[in-house]
C-alpha cells in the first residue's frame, strides 16, 4: 500500500473488530431482499414501474453489500501488513 | 388497454408495502453496523485508514438516502392500495346495481310487451292503456338508470386508470428512484461534457443502479476527455486523498473505472481490487454450487458435473492468484506500489498488475507472456519482473521504474501439456495485439512523458510484434524478445516494428520450445535473432561469467545444483542484465 | 512443407516433449530430506555470514523471506529467498570480491561477472555461489546500489502456508 510501518498504527483486535462488524453489515445488506409484486397490481403500467424500481433498489442495495465487503476485506488485508501495536507495546513494557 | 376497476389485490399491495418496510429495517441495521465499524476503527492511523475512512463514510449516508426513497415508495403503494380498494368497492356497487337494472329491464320488457298487446286488443280498457303508458314510463326510467350506471362505470374505469397512472408516476419519480428513468434516454442524447457532469453528480448507489448504457458510454470516451473530467472532480488525487465524487465512481462502477484510460492508475487500482474481489467471491460460490451439484449428480451426469467443478475451480485459482499479487512478497520491491492496472471479469478473466507506480514512474515496461499464461501465473511473472527491477535499480537511470505484468490477452493454451496447436497460428496473437495496443495506447495517452518499453516472451513476442508493427505512434523505446515463438512473416525486419530499439535473446533451450514455435508455425515465423532481421542479439549463453539460459521459461529460480536450470529472467543470467539495460536506454 | 506435414511433426515432437516432465522451479537431488526450519536456518546463517563481511555497508537484520514455489521430484515444495539492497555502496567491486572469496572458502563454486551497466553508472560486479546441498548465494553491486540474495534449498512443504 506504500505507507511505511512508522505511519501505520492499529491493533489486531481493532482490525478484527472492524472486519467482523463490516462482514455482518455486508450479510444484512446481501440478504435484504426487495419483494416481488406477483401480480398484485392488476395493471401492467404499475407492474412495469415497480419492476424498474425493484431493479434499482437491488442494484443500490448490492452496492451497499459490495462496498461493505470491500471495506471488511480492506481491514483484513491491513492486518497482514501491520505489526500488532498492542503486542509491540506489551513487548516494550515487558522490557524486551 | 382499458383499466379494469376490479383488477389487483389491495391486500397484496399492502403486504408489498409492508415488505418494503422490512427491507428498510434491514438496511438500517446494516448501516448502523457500518457506522459502528467506523467508530471502532478510531485507533487506526495512517494512510490506509485515510483510504478506509473516505469510503466507509459513504455507506451509512447512502443507506439513509435509499431508506428515504423506500419511504416515498411505501407512500405510493399505500395510497394505491387504498384507491384500488375504494374503486373495487364502488365497482361492486355499480355492478350490483347494473345487475338489478338489467333484471328490471328484462321484467319491464316482458310486462310492456304484454301491456301494449292488451292495450291494442279489441277488449282493451282504459286501465290497459294506463298500464301500458306507465310501463313505457318505467322503461324510460330503467333505461335512464342503465345509462347513468354505465356512465358511473366509465367514470370508475377512468378513476382506476388515473390511480394506475399516479402509482406508476409515483414509483418512477426521482424521490423514489433517485433518478428519472427518462434520464437514461436523456443521458444518451447529452453531449460528452454534460453526460460526464451528470454521472459525476450521481451518488454512488444511484450510479450503481444505472443500466449498462451509462457504463458503456463512459468506457467509450477518449482518454483526453476522461483525464480532463477526472481532474475536474478534485485533481489527479491519490489513494488516500481524493474527492467523494471520485470515490463514488470507483465504488459504483469499478469495472469501467478500472480499465478507463485517462483515469489515474491509483484509482484504476482501487476499482480493479474491488472488481477482482467481487469476482473471486462469485467464483467461490460457483465452486461451492458445483461441488454440491457433483455430489447430487447421477451416474450419467457425473462427468459433466465434474467438468463444471474443474472449470469453476480453475477460474477461482486464477482470480485468487491475481488478487495475491498485491501481497505476495517479492525480492526487494515490497516498498514499491503495486497497482491493479486492468481487470476484465471475462471468460477467461484477464488483467495486469504493476510493480511500481504508473502515475509517476519515469520508465515503464510491459511484460507480455506467452502460451498457456493465465491469471494463475500472475505471481510467478511478477517475480520475473521483480528481478528486472532489482537489476534496473543497480543503475543511475533505474531509480524510478515500473514493470507491468500484462496478462491482457487470451493466450493460446500450452501446446506441450494440452496438445492444443493454437500457438502455431496467428489468430490469438492478432486478437491479443489489439488488446495490447489499446492498453499501451491508453498508457501513452495518460503519461505522454514516460518512457515505455515492451519485454515479450515466447508467443507474447509474436503478439507484441504485431502490436508495434501496426501502431507506430505508441512511442516504445525498447522492444525485447526472449525465447521468441517467431515474428510473423509479414513483418519484414526490426525497422517495421516501430520501437526505437529492438533486442532478441534466444537460448539453447531444452526441448527447443521457441525454435519449434518458429519453425512449425503457419504461416512460418521468423527468428528475430536471425541477423538480417536487424534486432540486436542478446547473448543467452554463459557469457561474462553468467549462467546460460537453458530452458524456455522466463523464471525458474534455480537452486545451487551445478545443472540447475535458468530461465531468461533468472538472477544469474546475462539476459536479465541486458534486458534491464535495454529498458533503461 | 505442407501444413499437414508440419502439424504431424508438431504433434510428434510435442508428444515426445510432453512425456518428459517440465518442472517449474529447481529441484534438489535425492538426498536427506530437510525440514523447513532447517532450510530456513541454513539460509539465514549463510545470509548473516555474507552481511557480516561488511557490517558498515549491510544492515545486519535478516528480512522476511520471499516465498517461492519449487518442486522436488514433481511434488510441490517451497523455497525461501532472503534479499537486501543498499544504496551507494562504498566500493562495489571490493564488496563483491570479498563475498566471492568468502563463499569460495566455504566450498562454493563461483560464477563471476563484470560488465558495464551503462556509461553513467559504470561497472556492475556480480558473483553467484553454488554448491550441491547448500543454499544458493549471490551478490551484485554498482556504485548506485548493491544487493545480496540467498535462496534456501527447496524443501517439501506448501508455499501458501508461508505467504
Amino acid at each position: 500500500m506504500g505507507e511505511t510501518m512508522a505511519d501505520l498504527r492499529v491493533s489486531y483486535a481493532t482490525l478484527d473488530g472492524v472486519h467482523d462488524a463490516l462482514d455482518a453489515a455486508q450479510e444484512l445488506f446481501a440478504n435484504a431482499s426487495v419483494p416481488t409484486d406477483a401480480g398484485a397490481f392488476g395493471a401492467d403500467e404499475v407492474a412495469d414501474a415497480f419492476t424498474v424500481f425493484r431493479t434499482s433498489q437491488e442494484r443500490s442495495t448490492g452496492w451497499l453489500a459490495d462496498t461493505s465487503r470491500t471495506l471488511a476485506q480492506y481491514a483484513h488485508d491491513t492486518k497482514s501488513l501491520v505489526q500488532d501495536a498492542d503486542a509491540e507495546l506489551a513487548g516494550k513494557v515487558g522490557g524486551k | 388497454m382499458t383499466a379494469d376497476p376490479f383488477a389487483g389485490d389491495p391486500g397484496a399491495v399492502a403486504k408489498l408495502s409492508s415488505g418494503l418496510a422490512d427491507h428498510q429495517d434491514d438496511l438500517s441495521a446494516g448501516a448502523h453496523g457500518v457506522a459502528r465499524a467506523a467508530e471502532d476503527a478510531d485507533d487506526w492511523r495512517g494512510a490506509s485508514k485515510d483510504r478506509f475512512s473516505v469510503t466507509v463514510g459513504t455507506v451509512p449516508r447512502a443507506a439513509r438516502r435509499i431508506i428515504g426513497r423506500l419511504d416515498a415508495a411505501i407512500d405510493v403503494l399505500d395510497t394505491y392500495a387504498d384507491d384500488v380498494r375504494a374503486i373495487q368497492d364502488e365497482a361492486e356497487r355499480i355492478r350490483a346495481a347494473q345487475l338489478t337494472n338489467a333484471m328490471e329491464v328484462a321484467a319491464n320488457t316482458v310486462s310492456l310487451s304484454a301491456a301494449v298487446g292488451a292495450a291494442a286488443g279489441k277488449d282493451a280498457t282504459e286501465t290497459d292503456g294506463r298500464q301500458a303508458r306507465r310501463l313505457r314510463s318505467d322503461a324510460d326510467d330503467v333505461a335512464a338508470t342503465a345509462s347513468r350506471l354505465q356512465a358511473e362505470w366509465d367514470a370508475l374505469v377512468e378513476r382506476r386508470a388515473a390511480a394506475d397512472r399516479a402509482a406508476s408516476a409515483g414509483l418512477s419519480d426521482t424521490e423514489v428512484l433517485g433518478w428519472a428513468p427518462s434520464y437514461s434516454g436523456t443521458l444518451g442524447r447529452m453531449s460528452d461534457a454534460d453526460f460526464l457532469a451528470a454521472v459525476a453528480a450521481m451518488p454512488p448507489e444511484v450510479l450503481a443502479a444505472q443500466d449498462r448504457s451509462v457504463a458503456d458510454r463512459l468506457a467509450g470516451l477518449p482518454p483526453e476527455t476522461v483525464q480532463a473530467w477526472w481532474d475536474g472532480l478534485g485533481g489527479r488525487g491519490s489513494g488516500g486523498v481524493h474527492s467523494a465524487a471520485q470515490d463514488a465512481l470507483i465504488t459504483a462502477l469499478p469495472a469501467v473505472i478500472g480499465n478507463l484510460d485517462g483515469v489515474p492508475y491509483w484509482a484504476r487500482d482501487q476499482a480493479n481490487r474491488l472488481s477482482a474481489q467481487r469476482a473471486s467471491a462469485r467464483a467461490q460460490d460457483d465452486v461451492d454450487a458445483a461441488r454440491k451439484a457433483l455430489r447430487a449428480a447421477g451416474p450419467s451426469a457425473r462427468r459433466a458435473a465434474q467438468q463444471e467443478l474443474d472449470d469453476a475451480a480453475e477460474r477461482l485459482a486464477a482470480l485468487d492468484n491475481f488478487i495475491a499479487a498485491s501481497r505476495t512478497t517479492l525480492r526487494d520491491v515490497d516498498g514499491m506500489a503495486r497497482q491493479f492496472v486492468s481487470f476484465i471479469d471475462g471468460q477467461p478473466p484477464l488483467g495486469a498488475v504493476s510493480i511500481g507506480d504508473l502515475d509517476t514512474a519515469v520508465n515503464v515496461s510491459y511484460l507480455v507472456p506467452g502460451m498457456g499464461t493465465t491469471l494463475e501465473d500472475t505471481t510467478v511473472l511478477m517475480k520475473a519482473g521483480s528481478n528486472v527491477i532489482a537489476t534496473q535499480q543497480l543503475s543511475e537511470g533505474g531509480r524510478d521504474t515500473a514493470m507491468v505484468t500484462w496478462i491482457g490477452y487470451d493466450a493460446p493454451r500450452n501446446a506441450l501439456t494440452t496438445g492444443d496447436l493454437g500457438v502455431f497460428g496467428l489468430a490469438d496473437a492478432a486478437a491479443g495485439a489489439d488488446r495490447l495496443a489499446a492498453d499501451l495506447g491508453g498508457f501513452r495517452a495518460t503519461r505522454p512523458d514516460a518512457k515505455l518499453n515492451v519485454v515479450a516472451h515466447s508467443y507474447g513476442s509474436t503478439t507484441a510484434s504485431i502490436t508495434l508493427h501496426e501502431h507506430a505512434d505508441l512511442g516504445v523505446g525498447s522492444f525485447v524478445t526472449l525465447g521468441s515463438a517467431g515474428i510473423p512473416g509479414h513483418i519484414p525486419n526490426a525497422g517495421a516494428i516501430h520501437a526505437e530499439r529492438m533486442y532478441a535473446a534466444q537460448a539453447e533451450e531444452r526441448f527447443n520450445v521457441a525454435h519449434i514455435g518458429q519453425v512449425l508455425s503457419y504461416p512460418e515465423r521468423i527468428d528475430p535473432t536471425f541477423k538480417p532481421f536487424g534486432a540486436t542479439e542478446i547473448d543467452a549463453s554463459h557469457v561474462n561469467g553468467s549462467s546460460a539460459v537453458n530452458v524456455h521459461d522466463l523464471y525458474v529460480n534455480p537452486n545451487g545444483a551445478d545443472d540447475a536450470d535458468h530461465g531468461y529472467l533468472d538472477l544469474d543470467t546475462n539476459t536479465l542484465i541486458e534486458t534491464a539495460k535495454a529498458t533503461l536506454r | 512443407m505442407t501444413i499437414s506435414v508440419r502439424k504431424t511433426i508438431a504433434v510428434a515432437i510435442l508428444a515426445a516433449a510432453a512425456s518428459l516432465a517440465l518442472s517449474g522451479c529447481g529441484t534438489t537431488r535425492a538426498g536427506q530430506p530437510m525440514t523447513i526450519d532447517e532450510a530456513q536456518a541454513e539460509a539465514i546463517a549463510e545470509f548473516r555470514s555474507a552481511l557480516a563481511l561488511a557490517p558498515d555497508t549491510w544492515p545486519q537484520e535478516v528480512p522476511k523471506p520471499a516465498v517461492f514455489d519449487c518442486r522436488i521430484d514433481g511434488v510441490r515444495a517451497v523455497q525461501f529467498s532472503y534479499f537486501v539492497a543498499v544504496e551507494a555502496p562504498a566500493a562495489p567491486g571490493v564488496l563483491v570480491a570479498q563475498a566471492g572469496e568468502h563463499w569460495e572458502r566455504e566450498g562454493y563454486e563461483l560464477s563471476k561477472t563484470q560488465t558495464e551497466m551503462d556509461p553513467e553508472t559504470g561497472q556492475v560486479y556480480a558473483v553467484v555461489a553454488r554448491a550441491d546441498g547448500k543454499p544458493r548465494a549471490s551478490m551484485a553491486a554498482t556504485k548506485v546500489r548493491a544487493h545480496v540474495n540467498v535462496d534456501s534449498r527447496c524443501v517439501l512443504g506448501d508455499p501458501d502456508d508461508y505467504r
